[in-house]
């Protein structure tokens, strides 16, 4: 049950920032739907990350959470663009069902995800093996490093993935 | 006693996990020994509990292979770092603007999208800033205004700006306009900036504009009616303006210009994407077109040359030859 002190608190905050930052990603976006979304958004991202700013920080913590949210915005729908692009080059018989491509989409946009949390060591060893199809040894020789040192890396790439895809 | 032995299950499942991790690793490897490939079908076959973490480990690694190999360079580009990006050009592997993703125009990324004030594709804007210089902002643009003590900065993220400066009373504060590729500097002016993937482009109406390269060590003064362009680290020739600033009328003119050009041009106004085949690139367009209204544009195309334009949606235009 929610804390009673805690479910005010985050009314008070709703009823006072929604309008503003909702105004604001308007501006930013140009569409009222998702701008609305997005308002929506940030408030779930706030509640659930069980913050709570101070009234004073209130408007830099709801501007910097709707950010992040637009990034994220931004970024889906690059890879959605660049899916979509590649979807059309194909032929028609090679063109995956709907289920499949929404799997696929959604997992191109989760393995965003979890390659943008990995150091760039990490990263590039997996795109290479993974999308370029080189060996570990080929690997190794590219990057300057070792053999042990790839599958080190590989690791830690495929246990993120495992937890996020 | 019986909470204890579920705890210990727990632990071997966990670690049966973190072994199929491990083989599938191995099996990555792309040099995989029968022996290897022997001693992991000896593990699979231990127990139902082995094969069912390898299962898990299967359904990740179909996902991944759903993943298109021609979408994977936006994930990559994602990564500033200059070393990793000489690698990559090493490889052939770099450079995902442009070619691969047609909609993602030469911008800085998110920072345009959180600028202070940003058009649509398709959309221009009149901006009057706070010393009462003027903004003109066209299609997909974004631009943060930094004014401060010292000076009137615009930085221009994505797109293209025309800018009507004032004298700046009391302070005489310069305006200059930034993008990645250096600075151009107002001398009490009129001016259009338009920032493109290799370069930025300032063409100057009245007055003169200082440009100076990013690293510092070119500048150069452009008078009115002449353009140069700013290059990362160097500065183009100066050429006369044509007719680049057509667009502050709502037009775009084309004079025996490449109908390749042409349609990249268009494209910058319209939402989605127009590809068009390498036949009807080298055919030649002149006239003067309402660039606002760009399905309009497409077919008054169609009456001057041999072409036929297919719709896959709204947003996906090819044009063939016919």
């Amino acid at each position: 049950m929610p804390d009673p002190g805690v479910q005010q608190q985050l009314h008070h905050l709703y009823s006072h920032h929604y309008g503003w930052l909702k105004a604001w990603l308007r501006k930013k976006l140009s569409c009222q739907h998702t701008a609305a979304d997005l308002a929506q958004d940030t408030f779930v991202r706030l509640i659930v990350s069980d913050k709570k700013p101070l009234p004073e920080q209130s408007r830099a913590y709801l501007t910097q959470i709707a950010k992040g949210l637009m990034i994220d915005l931004y970024r889906r729908q690059r890879l959605e663009l660049a899916y979509q692009e590649w979807l059309l080059q194909l032929p028609p018989v090679e063109t995956p069902s709907p289920e499949q491509q929404a799997i696929a989409l959604q997992s191109l946009i989760q393995l965003d995800k979890v390659l943008d949390q990995l150091p760039a060591k990490v990263r590039e060893t997996f795109i290479l093996s993974r999308f370029e199809q080189l060996t570990y040894s080929q690997i190794a020789d590219q990057l300057g490093i070792s053999v042990a040192a790839v599958r080190k890396y590989m690791l830690k790439a495929t246990q993120a993935c495992m937890e996020l895809l | 006693m019986n909470q204890h032995s579920t705890i210990n299950v727990v632990t071997d499942y966990s670690r049966l996990q973190q072994e199929a991790l491990e083989w599938q690793v191995m099996l990555w490897s792309g040099e995989v020994t029968a022996d290897q490939q022997h001693a992991f079908e000896v593990w699979l076959s231990r127990s139902d509990a082995h094969q069912q973490a390898w299962s898990e480990v299967e359904v990740m690694q179909q996902k991944l292979q759903l993943v298109p190999h021609a979408t994977i360079g936006l994930v990559k580009n994602r990564l500033p770092s200059a070393k990793r990006r000489r690698v990559l050009q090493m490889l052939g592997l770099a450079a995902v603007t442009g070619g691969a993703v047609p909609v993602v125009r030469q911008s800085d990324g998110w920072q345009a999208l959180a600028a202070d004030y940003r058009t649509h594709t398709g959309q221009q804007e009149k901006v009057v800033l706070a010393d009462g210089s003027e903004l003109i902002m066209n299609t997909s643009t974004s631009v943060d205004i930094a004014y401060s003590a010292r000076e009137r900065r615009l930085v221009l993220h994505e797109g293209e700006i025309y800018i009507s400066t004032v004298a700046d009373h009391g302070s005489n504060r310069p305006l200059l306009v930034q993008t990645r590729h250096g600075t151009a500097t107002a001398l009490g002016t009129k001016f259009n900036v338009r920032l493109k993937h290799h370069e930025t482009r300032v063409s100057v109406d009245e007055g003169a504009v200082k440009l100076r390269s990013s690293n510092g060590l070119h500048d150069l003064t452009i008078a009115s009616g002449m353009q140069a362009g700013l290059l990362t680290g160097a500065l183009s020739k100066v050429t006369a303006n044509g007719s680049e600033n057509a667009w502050l009328d709502g037009k775009l003119v084309a004079e025996q210009l490449r109908l390749g050009d042409f349609l990249d041009e268009l494209s910058r106004y319209r939402m989605g994407v127009i590809r068009y085949d390498q036949t009807v690139a080298n055919m030649l367009v002149s006239g003067v077109f309402p660039l606002l209204d760009t399905d309009r544009v497409l077919q008054s195309l169609l009456q001057a040359l041999p072409l036929r334009i297919d719709y896959f949606s709204k947003y996906w235009v090819t044009v063939h030859a016919s």
